[in-house]
């Protein structure tokens, strides 16, 4: 775990109030795997104070080498600071601290993954499936967007995987929740990967039951302020006793958090 | 150029520091999580997470907010109880340079009283740091802060209890600090930390409702550092137990502001959750102060700027 200055290779707003940016960070990029997360400053003279967790969303190599020293992230814009943050120009530095936390765990066995990515849940599930295709897997990736006006564009969707969409107003693919593709996608698949917003989670957990008995990982989004194990501040509670989102997490197995008392 | 000091001067076996630069507590889980980014060794002192007898839970989510330079925390006191820390904790610092110094809460002068027995005599525990002063739990914490009576009767009940140091953390919300300072250097403390979190609420607009199920929540950060400033000034002019400065320091610069303001050492927290670096670049920062300015031994900045 490091803290660097990263400096901005590119800057992108893919649609407005979501950004794609690369960042040169060789010590970050060579240790990060897809699911860990990085601690970003976002703004001037420490305001705001606290850094953002984002996720490490991408990892390539700047020419034609093997080990990866750049970064992506791609985050919509929430509050003061991932507006500040989007505003960062091709040249400027970037303070970030990671990479944190536990990655997705990626076994070498599974033949056939399946991602479920509700908006900017497709962060992290990016990088997976870049992984995941590498290794050789069959990779289907399911996409949940407000609206056929919200999808993302086709450069940041993941090479080499079989996409399914869902749309809430049904002007792209399936009219409804990304959840209610999964029962038919979910089978003879060996893992499961899911990442968006709480309610997504709370809504896999109810369907559970109906749903083939792969074991599935979340990425959960609690409240931090320092991501790094200090403040106790994301605890959340799991069938292990509480347990913190930056260092235990932000991965967990589904089954294994306590949605009720979340 | 001297940067180590006895913490506690009043006490019979003193406890010598490398250097003022310590941690606040609940800033640096329990110094293992920071030493797993930085190198504490460096440090005058690790103060660890508040511990209570037993295990607690904290309070349920959200934690934290921001606010224009600060961080308004509920937290609620989350610890692994004092059985648990002296298992799998105080071992680990047996074996460190750096001194650690317990912070402990209770809901009854009773309970302070049974933990600080039990950490007696603990190998790796150097010193306690009574939080008499903790807004994030329903009974005790700040209550026994506030008034003079109350906060003896703690410090006093913990005093008999263990031969270790004792440090004393103040609350600044609805108290006399001068008074309650003087009544706790009287009850046995060997120094004073001044200040824990100021009290703060935030309101979630969208719901109408308070942001923390816990309602109230305590302040920390740059935004409260000229008060925690000022209350260190007092206290100090008050008592003539060692005053130790904490609320908002993330510079080297603050740190000279609370030497020159009394404090002869000081505790950096949120700094630390923002830069895990931050203790250390604060040290490194009075280091080439004194050496710029020729100063011999950083003893001679405490105070300086309250003499008059
Ligand atoms: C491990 C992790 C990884 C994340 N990865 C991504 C990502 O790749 N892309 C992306 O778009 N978003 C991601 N998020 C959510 C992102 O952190 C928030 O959108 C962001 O912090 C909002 O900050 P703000 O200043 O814009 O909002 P404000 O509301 O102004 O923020 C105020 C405070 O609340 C916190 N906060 C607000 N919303 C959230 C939230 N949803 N989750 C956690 N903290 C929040 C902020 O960090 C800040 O401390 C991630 C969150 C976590 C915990
Ligand atoms: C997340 C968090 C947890 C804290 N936990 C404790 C605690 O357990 N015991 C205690 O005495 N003070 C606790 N504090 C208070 C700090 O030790 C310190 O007194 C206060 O934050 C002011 O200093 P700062 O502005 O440098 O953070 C906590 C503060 C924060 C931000």
């Amino acid at each position: 775990m490091e803290v660097i200055d990263a400096r901005v290779l590119s800057r992108e707003e893919l649609l407005p109030e979501l950004f794609f940016i690369w960042l040169e960070a060789p010590t970050i990029a060579r240790e990060a795997r897809p699911g860990q997360f990085l601690m970003v400053s976002c703004g001037v003279h420490k305001d705001p104070l606290l850094r953002r967790p984002l996720c490490v969303s991408r990892l390539a190599p700047m020419g034609n080498g093997q080990t990866p020293d750049r970064l992506a992230l791609l985050f919509s814009v929430r509050g003061r600071g991932s507006l500040s943050l989007g505003q960062c120009q091709t040249g400027d530095c970037l303070s970030i601290l990671g990479p944190l936390g536990k990655p997705f765990r990626l076994e070498r066995a599974s033949r056939k993954v399946v991602l479920v990515a509700g908006g900017t849940g497709l962060s992290p599930l990016g990088g997976l499936a870049e992984e995941a295709v590498r290794q050789g897997k069959e990779v289907t990736l399911l996409l949940g967007v407000e609206s056929a006006t919200k999808m993302f564009p086709p450069r940041v969707i993941p090479q080499g995987v079989r996409l399914e969409v869902a749309s809430m107003d049904g002007s792209m693919g399936h009219k409804g929740l990304v959840t209610e593709l999964l029962a038919a996608h979910l089978a003879g698949a060996d893992q499961c990967f899911a990442v968006g917003p709480l309610g997504m989670y709370k809504t896999l957990a109810r369907i559970r039951p109906s749903l083939p008995p792969v074991p599935i990982q979340i990425s959960l989004e609690t409240r931090m302020a320092c991501g790094t194990g200090l403040c106790f501040a994301c605890s959340v509670p799991t069938r292990q006793g509480l347990r913190l989102s930056c260092k235990d997490g932000p991965v967990f197995a589904l089954d294994e958090v306590l949605w009720d008392r979340l | 150029m001297t940067l180590s000091f006895n913490l506690v001067p009043g006490h019979p076996g003193g406890l010598w520091l490398a250097n003022p630069v310590l941690t606040a507590s609940g800033t640096c889980g329990y110094g293992v999580e920071l030493g797993e980014i930085i190198d504490i060794q460096r440090l005058g002192a690790i103060v660890c997470k508040g511990i209570t007898l037993h295990p607690r839970e904290g309070n349920p989510q959200p934690r934290v907010a921001e606010t224009p330079a600060g961080l308004l925390n509920s937290i609620g006191l989350q610890n692994i109880g004092v059985e648990a820390l002296i298992r799998d904790m105080a071992p680990l610092w047996a074996s460190w340079r750096v001194p650690v110094i317990v912070n402990i809460a209770g809901e009854s002068a009773r309970e302070y009283r049974e933990v600080a027995r039990r950490l007696d005599g603990v190998p790796g525990v150097a010193g306690i740091e009574v939080n008499i002063s903790c807004p994030n739990v329903a009974q005790g914490g700040m209550e026994f802060g506030a008034k003079p009576r109350p906060a003896a009767r703690v410090v006093a009940a913990v005093r008999k209890a263990t031969g270790l140091p004792l440090l004393v953390k103040l609350t600044p919300n609805g108290a006399d600090m001068p008074a309650v300072a003087r009544a706790v250097a009287e009850a046995g403390a060997d120094a004073l930390t001044v200040m824990n979190t100021i009290l703060g609420l935030a309101i979630d607009t969208t719901q109408r409702k308070p942001f923390f199920p816990a309602v109230k929540a305590g302040l920390s950060g740059p935004a409260i550092k000229p008060i925690a400033l000022y209350h260190v000034y007092e206290v100090a002019r008050a008592v003539s137990v060692p005053v130790v400065g904490c609320g908002g320091i993330a510079s080297a610069t603050d740190a000279l502001e609370f030497l020159m303001a009394g404090a002869t050492a000081v505790q950096v927290g949120t700094a630390t959750l923002v830069n895990p670096k931050a203790p250390l670049e604060v040290l490194e920062g009075l280091e080439a102060y004194l050496k710029q300015k020729n100063i011999a031994d950083v003893r001679e900045l405490v105070g300086a700027a309250a003499k008059a």
